[in-house]
């Protein structure tokens, strides 16, 4: 997130992926860290006895919103 | 008292249970009670150190709160600490803030890890610091109050509050308050400080590091059979230090001490044992089931540290350090000669909160 914060302040549009566990946080942190309009893309945390993460995975499903959220300002749910 | 204009508003409260549901409603404690920062308490603080009281000590992730000297007092005062002991409090937030403790990370994290304070030197004595039985525990103004004014910082200064910017899964009460001092007169061995900064025994110092609450050990018997104990006991498959590496410190009761140092071990001597000993065997991780085909390089023994070994490609006899190095074992003396047990602290792992050593700053001494 830090790094995010440090990338748009170089004029880098970014979007920060999260788990919806630490959605709350990752607002107080993105306010904290000046900057409160920060772009997120809030993920379930994975459930039950899956305690992996696919990566391409979840790239391939959100490539899209990660784009459109390049392009626009606020947060895609 | 000072003649120092403060900056934090005064308030009118008719006794100590009003200021006491003021503390909780506007969020100043974390639940237990706290002592009214009195504009009096706060001044002689001020009046104690000699400084300024908008100089600024630091910065306080993650609500990158400014830490005044006055914010520091009021804190200090909260938590009932004499203004002798307001030094030492922050030398351990000044501690805590170099880059290695990473304490953005450590008050984030989901790991119930917590930031203890040891204090080593003649202050320890002089301000009734607690080093022997008991000394993790309460009975002891200098622990519990610096203990506890480090928690009230990191709390209203930095904004560490539960669920929601410290993620900690299930918290653990050494949040509360911990500090301790090293016991000196009875270790056998160089001293924290004198080990980690090439201080002086009559010299002060704080060496912060985050880890949990002690695990006690029981380690009864001479120096080869608590070595034995210690090698089956610590490489257990739950604490960071499978997962991640990372640091780890050993609080040994003076007893457990004097016993290893009769047996010929250093406190060097004893890292290099324990990190050639203390190891976690590959293939005791697949039958506990921690240790999952096509996980391990995301999950288990290295995660984040550079150079770390492929499990999938070691066979099952492998034995697997639980740090990098032996510097990452930390050993401390602490706890008296009654028993003997040892205090485990596993640390965050890799990701920060290494132990950082910091001299005492007396005022009128800089």
């Amino acid at each position: 997130m830090r790094d995010a914060v440090e990338l748009e302040k170089k004029g880098k549009p970014t979007v920060t992926i999260s788990h919806d566990k630490f959605e709350r946080a990752s607002h107080i942190h993105a306010r904290s860290l000046g900057m409160p309009d920060l772009v997120f893309l809030i993920e379930p945390a994975p459930k039950g006895g899956n305690i992996s993460t696919d990566v391409k995975d979840l790239a391939q499903k959100n490539i899209g919103l990660v784009i459109e959220s390049l392009t626009s300002v606020g947060m895609v749910q | 008292m000072t003649t120092q204009q403060f900056i934090s508003p005064a308030r009118d409260l008719n006794d100590f249970w009003d200021w006491y549901e003021l503390a909780l409603k506007e969020g100043w404690t974390d639940g237990l009670p706290v002592c009214p920062p009195t504009e009096e308490r706060v001044g002689a603080i001020i009046d104690y150190l000699k400084r300024d009281p908008q100089e600024v000590i630091g910065i306080i992730d993650p609500q990158k709160g400014v830490a005044t000297v006055e914010q520091v007092a009021i804190n200090c005062a909260m938590a009932g600490c004499t203004p002798a002991m307001v030094p030492v409090v922050i030398a351990s937030i000044q501690a805590m803030l170099e880059s290695e403790f990473s304490l953005h990370g450590v008050q984030c994290t989901t790991n119930p890890c917590a930031p203890l304070t040891i204090v080593n030197g003649p202050i320890a004595q002089e301000l009734g610091f607690n080093g022997k039985e008991g000394c993790f525990g309460g009975g002891s103004r200098a622990n519990v109050t610096v203990g506890r004014a480090v928690r009230l910082i990191l709390w209203n200064i930095g904004g560490g509050i539960p669920g929601e910017t410290d993620m900690a899964t299930i918290g653990g009460s050494a949040k509360l308050a911990f500090c301790v001092a090293e016991n000196e007169s009875d270790s056998p061995w160089t001293l924290l400080h004198e080990e980690r900064a090439g201080m002086s025994r009559e010299q002060n110092a704080v060496t912060v590091f985050a880890c949990q609450s002690p695990d006690p050990l029981f380690v009864p018997g001479d120096s080869n059979r608590i070595l034995k104990i210690l090698a089956a006991s610590l490489p257990t498959p739950g604490v960071n230090m499978f997962h991640t590496g990372g640091q780890y410190l050993l609080a040994m009761s003076s007893k457990v001490a004097q016993e290893l140092d009769r047996g010929g071990y250093t406190k060097e001597a004893l890292k290099d044992w324990l990190w050639q000993n203390a190891r976690y065997n590959v293939g005791w991780m697949k039958q506990s089931g921690i240790l999952v085909e096509g996980e391990s390089h995301q999950y288990y023994w290295g995660h984040g540290m550079e150079n770390a070994p492929n499990l999938e490609t070691l066979p099952d006899s492998a034995m697997v350090p639980m740090v990098g190095t032996p510097e990452d074992i930390h050993i401390l003396v602490a706890g008296g000669d009654s028993q003997w047990w040892i205090g485990f602290c596993a640390g965050w792992g890799a990701y920060g909160g290494y132990a950082v050593t910091m001299p005492i700053v007396l005022p009128g001494a800089d």
